[in-house]
């Protein structure tokens, strides 16, 4: 199922009643670029239409929860069917503009339709925070250089956050860095460890057990309960991971505990 | 305040939880039994949010500094104050230097004990909920120390309410999860007619139920998950989520528990077995 052959929209979403006060849209369930631009782009649209209400995207999926009973699905799901339908149009019309008032105006639209931060995410690759890095090159015939320069040179696309507050699963790995899980887990994986597990990259926000193959650490804190907001990525951004030396991540470090360490972001244009 | 003397299996403060940070992966935590949690609170007049203790399996013992109204509701303990014997389901007015202990649990496994005003222990993310991941300590732990609002004698009360929870549910009713028809029909039949028994693997983020039914492999995208969805994995081993289970899940939802059953899964613990009654959500 995974590995259909991609539909092209206008899509045909699932609504699925799925608790007494949520309902569940679903996109063609695959992994796609393409749905995950629209799925953030409608979850706008429904979070505007919807103010009280809880959205959870992932993938392909939006969880939209309500803080009161939903008094009936069939209106509910017939007012967001009208929500998409408005909103898909809307696109198409917006998409003709483009066409007919050149590349200024275009540039102007697509920024406002769907602005996406890409975020840079400094890691250490070396060996005292890289504890699978050998594993991982001897398995994949890599040497350290290659898989760092693979790992580095990728954007990433945030799919969902979930598993721990502010884990991030990406999209998008090199199908060259694609290895197994640890066969068994180990109990603690220090938090800013970033791992890889079959086509996917992540970084652990916290201490937690886990079974990835860690490659590399960052001197970031990623998810910091003590801040408003807590978290600073939404789905649909873009991940980049910048290598740096273990002296760089002691000096970010310190920037860190001194507070004065904002993570680098620019506004994602594709080339 | 009180202070903790003796800790306990595992009691913690809890309010509603953190619903509004599921987009960023932070589970909804909050009290088990929302409905006992709720009634504890009502019979003080507490806002809805006010901070309370959740009790599971074995009892703290607590020692009072100042005064203080409190109320229990949800599985019933024999609950001393001092030596006197004192009753869920009605406010207790507590005077400083009192002690409350716990015997043996009869029926249940979470009591919740309100207190007037809520506790006061740090807003961590909008809550006050002790959750793994986020709090500095996640149960209580002996000589800790809990700051609350100090009673007042002539304060609201309301004499007697009870939680519509059952503590020995021998049903749980669940609504179709957005996977349900990618069971067999063996697999459904499975599901209306097995009686399921609670394993011991069962904590505030997922009860694990046996038997397994049927192996299910399905090739399934991570989607959102809520507390009371129930999973299958490929070994047929049903996952019923709890209010601290994660904010996605990769495995097939199956199933979703009503909020009372959720409420009633809750009060139920290892060895205790039910079965489950599917219904149509419209």
């Amino acid at each position: 199922m995974l590995d259909a052959k991609e539909p092209k929209p206008p899509y045909i979403l699932e609504y699925h009643p799925y608790s007494e006060y949520s309902l569940l849209i679903q996109w063609p369930q695959i992994v796609s670029e393409n749905i995950l631009e629209e799925l953030s782009a409608f979850k706008k649209t429904l979070q505007s239409l919807y103010p009280v209400a809880i959205l959870t995207a992932a993938y392909a999926s939006i969880l939209l929860v309500f803080p009161e009973r939903i008094a009936s699905f069939p209106a509910l799901k017939a007012q967001i069917k009208k929500d998409y339908k408005l909103f898909s149009e809307e696109k198409i019309k917006g998409l003709l503009d483009l066409k007919d008032q050149g590349k200024k105006v275009k540039n102007t639209i697509k920024t406002i339709q769907a602005q996406k931060i890409l975020y840079k995410i400094p890691v250490c690759y070396e060996a005292a925070f890289a504890p699978d890095l050998d594993f991982v090159c001897d398995n994949l015939k890599l040497s350290p250089e290659a898989l760092v320069s693979r790992h580095s040179n990728t954007t990433y696309t945030v799919y969902g956050i979930g598993f721990l507050p502010g884990f991030m699963y990406l999209g998008g790995l090199d199908a060259g860095l694609e290895i197994s899980r640890k066969l068994s887990p180990r109990m603690k994986v220090p938090s800013g460890s970033v791992g890889l597990a079959a086509k996917q990259t992540g970084i652990y926000p916290c201490e937690s057990p886990g079974g990835w193959q860690l490659i590399g650490q960052t001197p970031i804190p990623l998810f910091n309960p003590l801040q408003d907001p807590p978290f600073f990525a939404e789905v649909g951004d873009k991940i980049q991971f910048i290598p740096i030396s273990k002296d760089t991540y002691k000096l970010l470090q310190i920037q860190v505990a001194a507070g004065i360490y904002n993570i680098e972001k620019t506004i994602y244009t594709q080339s | 305040m009180i202070k903790v003397l003796k800790a306990g299996l595992y009691s913690s403060i809890q309010d509603l939880g953190r619903s509004p940070l599921q987009p960023i992966g932070v589970p909804m935590g909050g009290a088990m039994d929302r409905e006992s949690a709720q009634n504890a609170n009502a019979l003080l007049e507490n806002a809805p949010e006010a901070a309370m203790l959740e009790i599971t399996m074995t009892g703290p013992v607590l020692a009072f500094t100042e005064n203080a109204w409190v109320a229990f509701s949800g599985a019933v303990f024999p609950i001393y104050l001092d030596q006197n014997k004192i009753a869920n389901n009605t406010p207790i007015w507590v005077k400083a230097g009192q002690e409350l202990r716990f015997g043996t649990l009869e029926k249940g496994v979470r009591l919740y004990m309100a207190i007037k005003g809520g506790f006061l222990s740090d807003v961590l993310l909008g809550s006050r909920s002790m959750q793994a991941h986020l709090s500095p300590v996640i149960k209580l732990e002996k000589g800790m120390e809990l700051p609350h609002v100090t009673g007042e004698k002539d304060q609201a009360i309301i004499l007697e309410k009870k939680s519509n929870t059952p503590l020995d549910a021998k049903k749980i009713l669940a609504f179709q999860g957005p996977e349900f028809n990618c069971l067999n029909a063996k697999q459904q039949k499975d599901l209306n007619q097995q009686t399921f028994t609670v394993s011991n693997l069962n904590n505030r983020m997922a009860y694990q139920l046996l038997p397994a039914i049927s192996p299910f492999e399905k090739d399934q995208l991570t989607g959102p998950v809520l507390p009371g969805t129930v999973q299958i994995t490929p070994a047929g081993n049903l996952m019923v989520l709890m209010r601290e289970a994660q904010t996605t899940g990769g495995y097939p939802r199956i199933l979703q528990l009503t909020v009372e059953s959720i409420n009633a899964l809750a009060q139920l613990k290892t060895g205790d077995t039910f079965r489950i009654k599917v219904l149509p959500l419209n």
